[in-house]
């Protein structure tokens, strides 16, 4: 191969003028131009045959198939065929690289010899007979695959179902159908053996075939679109069939089918209902008119009700939209009549709604927020305080709450009224919360001045108890509840910012009363009884009130027990395991406290155990298990439990 | 502009023309008197002066004459200074070993037979060192030309027996024009050799193209083959000779250390 290309130069050299020892002045820039012209011309052949060798000879397969064809009788034989092909494949090549070398050199055909041209493109037969063997094999088996693959197809074709059979009868009819066919083509029976062979073979590849066909016919035809400019039902359907058409020319099997039956009814249900999809499928795409927040605005009071207001915007935009898809599609006036009261069409525009309902009811809610805070700013701002009276009543019946004035305002939303409720009922709420600790208070307080009281009855001094209150001058009704009052008063408010500083009625009552068993007691003296029975009548008196509240805070479950406040969280994943758990530590702390109690006292004291449930949303089933929990407690602690909802248990 | 004399100054002046007191003379008459006096006087003039340059002219061609030929002999001298420069720069840069003239003819060609060989500098000693050799020097000297072109004007004028202050200022120009002239000759005839080598060095290539083992080359031979507009494609040939006429002229600075006169601005 050198050695040719050496030769090959000296040709070059020998042709060129140039080539002296001796080179007149100013003509060396010449002879390199035309050196490297020829050094071009041989970088680019190199190139271009390198390429050309590497890669398969384009086209040779189609050849070996025409070839064979032509020569049929002779080509049957694979072996006789493959005899025949390698020469002409050989042939082929030498052609193929002839008509490479002349385009590549084609540009230096005026600046180069065409000698020396001839010598640089000269074929490489060697080269040319390693390539013809390394490509023929492949080349050749595939050109006798399609060349069987073609035999096998016009041999079948006769056999294959037609559309409407396949439309008929299922596949089991139809592998007969196709096994009786052979049969009748060969004009014999067929043996017993051949037919599953038959079946799997021949038959199944051919109804797969077939029934793959008329599934994407009938996807094609639910896809497809008609020109936009269609509406005639004709002139719809029969563009729909010429796309189609123009689909399945481009399928690769070895029947194409023609369109089925219920493929044609499909594209004449579609082109019969073309306005009605046309507009179907443009309504999402459509944006809603008019605006609901605008609506809101300029008319709240006709879109308190959600439901209402939601119906008739419903029916708004659904008449808007049909009018918006009507124009943009240009749909003609005779498609119009009946679009609105077509069931696909009300569906799709209930479908758009539905689509659009969460979005319109955040509108909602935003603009209850806004009504909410305009109207009732204290209830916003949690500034609001319901009477005193009010909270009591409410104390006694939860439904029993007195609401802003407006409250009944006509132009306020569903949302908007919910929000307020939700408002008063946590100031109300909070406020007999209030009342609660005031109440514990006296509570506290009424056991801390019988304790003390206790303490003192030893002392022969008469005047102790005057000067224990206070007083100036002799002891007195007023002097005792001044005194009362106050140690509530200071007790309630220390350390604690309380909406209600003053006390409230029923407070005031529950301290006119103690305050009189108060001054009963210290006016008519019980004379000290013998030490045990001392101890006993004490003791027989001694009653401790427990108080449990049950609240929500911040999405915790809040269950406070004196000063202890016990904790559950309300994530539904870990609620009943929380629960469960809050349930014990709170019934562990009573059963502690009434230990202790008891420990101290000299005889079993009374235990009172009220569970209250504040304003949160707190399950009636956690409430009852706590009780369950609680009366257990108390009674595997020896305690006799009367239960004031459960009934007396032992 | 005709001045009006007053009675008594013309009859004053009449008396000393004429001797005459005749108080009618005209006043155009004084006029011609004194036109006639003004062209006796300009007459005297114009002969007394012909009559000097007829005796000074000749001297001044001759002085001429002989300035020329002084100048004309200075010219000799520093065109004789500067062939004899010219040939110490071509034997410094190698060029004589190559130049040949036709004795007939006066024709100049190149041989640069035993330079190159097989796509290296040649084993042969002489004509490798006078291009090795030679093409550095070039190098050297027209890296400087400002230098260059300083040290021939005094050689030259050191050859002619000259000073610069000794040339008159058309001399002076023409000597500047001489050196230019002269100074870019022998740049054009080391071109010339270098190019010469480098038409030699790209047979080589030419014969074995395999020795060309550029990825950027590469890259463009393959574009070339792809394109199929023959506008673009004659484009890109264009610019595959531009790459390989540099690559050809850098493998000759690589191999004989010689940089590429071309290469400098």
């Amino acid at each position: 191969m050198k050695r040719h290309w050496f030769l090959t130069l000296l040709a070059a050299a020998a042709l060129s003028p140039l080539f002296a020892a001796s080179v007149p002045e100013g003509e060396s820039r010449k002879l390199l131009d035309s050196r490297t012209e020829l050094l071009s011309a041989r970088l680019l052949f190199n190139e271009a045959r390198d390429r050309w060798f590497a890669a398969p000879l384009s086209g040779a397969e189609e050849l070996l198939v025409a070839r064979m064809k032509e020569n049929a009788k002779e080509c049957a034989a694979r072996a006789a065929a493959e005899r025949l092909m390698r020469p002409r494949y050989l042939e082929l090549q030498q052609q193929g690289f002839a008509k490479m070398a002349a385009a590549t050199l084609e540009p230096f055909g005026k600046t180069i010899p065409e000698a020396v041209r001839n010598a640089i493109s000269a074929t490489p037969d060697a080269l040319l007979a390693e390539k013809c063997n390394r490509e023929f094999p492949a080349a050749f088996d595939a050109a006798r695959k399609k060349l069987v693959a073609e035999q096998r197809a016009e041999i079948t074709v006769s056999i294959y179902p037609s559309e409407a059979e396949l439309e008929q009868d299922d596949d089991k009819v139809l592998a007969a159908k196709l096994a009786a066919r052979f049969a009748e083509r060969r004009g014999a029976p067929l043996w017993e053996e051949l037919l599953p062979q038959l079946q799997s073979e021949l038959i199944a590849p051919v109804l797969r075939s077939a029934r793959d066909q008329q599934q994407r016919q009938l996807t094609l035809a639910g896809q497809l679109t008609p020109d936009a400019r269609l509406w005639d039902q004709k002139a719809a359907a029969a563009d729909l069939e010429k796309q189609l058409n123009a689909e399945i020319a481009a399928w690769k099997a070895e029947k194409r089918y023609a369109l089925f039956p219920r493929t044609l009814e499909l594209i004449q249900k579609r082109s019969a209902r073309l306005p009605q999809e046309r507009v179907i499928a443009l309504l999402p795409k459509l944006p809603a008119t008019p605006d609901y927040a605008t609506l809101l605005d300029d008319d709240p009071e006709a879109n308190a009700d959600p439901e209402t207001s939601f119906r008739h915007y419903a029916a708004r935009i659904a008449e808007t939209g049909l009018d918006a898809a009507q124009k943009q599609l240009s749909l003609p006036e005779a498609y119009r009549a009946g679009l609105a009261n077509d069931a696909e069409v009300k569906q799709a525009l209930e479908r758009r709604f539905q689509a659009l309902k969460p979005e319109l009811q955040k509108l909602r809610n935003a603009f209850a927020g806004r009504q909410f805070k305009k109207r009732f700013p204290s209830v916003a701002d949690r500034s609001f305080l319901p009477e005193p009276d009010a909270i009591e009543v409410y104390r006694r019946d939860k439904g029993q709450m007195t609401f802003p004035d407006g409250a009944d305002d006509p132009e306020l939303l569903a949302e908007t009224r919910q929000l307020l409720k939700a408002g008063v009922a946590e100031r109300y709420a909070a406020g007999n919360a209030e009342l609660s600790d005031q109440l514990n208070t006296v509570e506290k307080e009424y056991d801390t001045v019988v304790a003390e009281m206790e303490k003192l009855n030893d002392k022969t001094s008469p005047s102790w108890p005057a000067s224990w209150f206070g007083a100036k001058g002799g002891l007195d009704l007023d002097t005792i509840k001044d005194c009362y009052t106050e140690r509530v008063l200071e007790r309630f408010l220390a350390g604690v910012d309380r909406s209600y500083p003053d006390l409230f009625p029923q407070t005031e009552e529950e301290i006119d009363l103690r305050t009189r068993a108060i001054l009963q007691r210290l006016t008519n003296p019980v004379p000290p009884p013998p030490k045990p029975q001392a101890a006993q009548q004490k003791t027989a008196e001694l009653t401790l009130v427990y108080r449990i509240l049950v609240d929500t805070e911040n999405d915790q479950l809040v269950v406070r027990l004196r000063e202890r406040r016990f904790t559950a969280s309300l994530n539904p994943a870990r609620r009943e395991a929380e629960e469960k758990r809050l349930i014990a530590e709170v019934a562990k702390e009573l059963d502690t406290l009434c230990r202790t109690e008891t420990q101290t006292a000299l005889a079993p004291p009374k235990f009172v155990i009220r569970i209250e449930v504040g304003g949160g949303s707190v399950y009636y089933r956690f409430v009852a298990e706590l009780r369950d929990a609680l009366r257990m407690t108390l009674r595997q602690n020896g305690t006799i439990v009367e239960d004031s909802l459960g009934g007396n248990t032992p | 502009m005709a001045v009006r004399l007053t009675p008594k100054t013309r009859a004053r002046l009449l008396r000393l023309l004429h001797g005459e007191t005749a108080a009618s003379a005209e006043e155009h008459e004084l006029n011609a008197i004194f036109l006639q006096i003004t062209l006796a006087i300009m007459l005297i003039f114009m002969i007394t002066f012909f009559l000097f340059v007829e005796k000074t002219g000749g001297e001044i061609s001759r002085l001429d004459e002989l300035k020329s030929q002084v100048e004309e002999a200075r010219r000799d001298k520093l065109a004789n200074a500067l062939e004899h420069v010219a040939s110490y720069y071509r034997a410094r840069y190698g060029l004589v070993f190559f130049l040949r003239v036709d004795p007939e003819t006066g024709a100049r060609s190149f041989d640069l037979s035993g330079v190159i060989r097989e796509g290296a500098l040649g084993g042969e000693e002489n004509p490798r060192r006078s291009f090795r050799l030679g093409g550095q020097n070039a190098w050297l000297d027209y890296s400087a030309p400002g230098k260059l072109a300083e040290t021939w004007e005094n050689e030259t004028l050191h050859d002619a027996g000259l000073t610069m202050a000794q040339l008159s200022d058309p001399d002076r120009l023409w000597l500047k024009e001489q050196l230019k002239l002269r100074g870019g000759q022998i740049r054009g005839e080391v071109a010339e050799v270098q190019t010469l080598a480098a038409a030699t060095l790209q047979e080589h290539f030419a014969a074995h193209p395999e020795a060309v083992a550029d990825p950027e080359l590469q890259k463009l031979l393959t574009r070339i083959n792809s394109e199929k507009d023959p506008a673009a494609r004659r484009l890109l040939l264009a610019e595959l000779a531009g790459r390989l006429n540099i690559f050809v002229r850098k493998e000759l600075h690589r191999i004989s250390e010689v940089p590429m006169l071309e290469e400098l601005p």
